[in-house]
């Protein structure tokens, strides 16, 4: 794995390890987005502000970063299930405690077309994969791996159906299933 | 939206497309300039995590 990608989920794991995991009171395995994103602005000294915006198509999400503040736009259902939307705003969150001032642009254009070509040019592109990888590793906890497993191989659940036990995107899930080679035996 | 990044003192942005392959350059910035529309405008609510809003048995 590239150096940048390890030094990400380093960085996530400290991260996660100072948050304790708080965890949200309807699904017991699901970590709190709400708290975890107060937790980072007071980590990373940043006044950020999230709001739901709905009637999109194409993005999930945006970050508008100041220099000490951060607005974060997350689509509704129109575009997101709940399990995107939380992923997506700490995914976005994850950017303030990742990205290096090297890799600031405010060109649209030039961003907008670097995501679709998926060329990184001067780092338009660079640090997506980063920012995935810590929301990964701030959602699904390692420690859960072995609550994983169990719901995986004794009790038999899909790993659709434990995503939704975590609240996050099937995608994301198998991911990190694969990762801690717990055994993806049922689609 | 260039212009309101231009003046506001915005030092970044970051965009998540739904599907980069599929998605066009055109498309991107019109959700973007839709999402930040909103915001300008108020036109969005706050942000609470999807489990935490009540609306669950």
């Amino acid at each position: 794995m590239p150096n940048g990608q390890n030094l990400a989920i380093s960085l996530a794991l400290d991260m996660r390890a100072k948050f304790c995991m708080e965890l949200t009171e309807i699904q017991p395995l699901a970590v709190n987005t709400t708290k975890l994103i107060n937790f980072i602005a007071k980590e990373t000294e940043t006044k950020i502000q999230i709001k739901t915006v709905s009637g999109l198509q194409t993005l999930r999400g945006t970050l508008i970063r100041k220099a000490d503040e951060a607005i974060i736009l997350v689509g509704d259902k129109s575009i997101n299930t709940e399990c995107w939307e939380r992923f997506t705003v700490i995914k976005e969150v994850s950017h303030l405690f990742l990205d290096k001032p090297e890799w600031f642009n405010t060109d649209t254009v030039k961003k907008a077309n670097g995501l679709v070509s998926r060329e990184i040019e001067n780092s338009h592109f660079a640090g997506e994969i980063e920012v995935i990888l810590a929301a990964i590793e701030l959602l699904i906890p390692y420690e859960f791996s072995t609550r994983m497993a169990h719901m995986s191989n004794v009790e038999e659940m899909t790993s659709l159906t434990i995503a939704e036990f975590f609240k996050v995107p099937l995608l994301y899930m198998e991911y990190r299933m694969k990762k801690l080679d717990i055994p993806i035996i049922r689609p | 939206m260039q212009e309101w990044i231009n003046a506001n003192n915005v030092i970044d942005i970051q965009f998540f497309p739904k599907n980069p392959s599929a998605a066009s350059a055109t498309e991107i910035i019109k959700d973007a300039n839709k999402m930040i529309s909103a915001y300008i405008n108020d036109k969005c609510s706050n942000y609470v995590d999807p489990l935490d809003r009540g609306e669950h048995a």
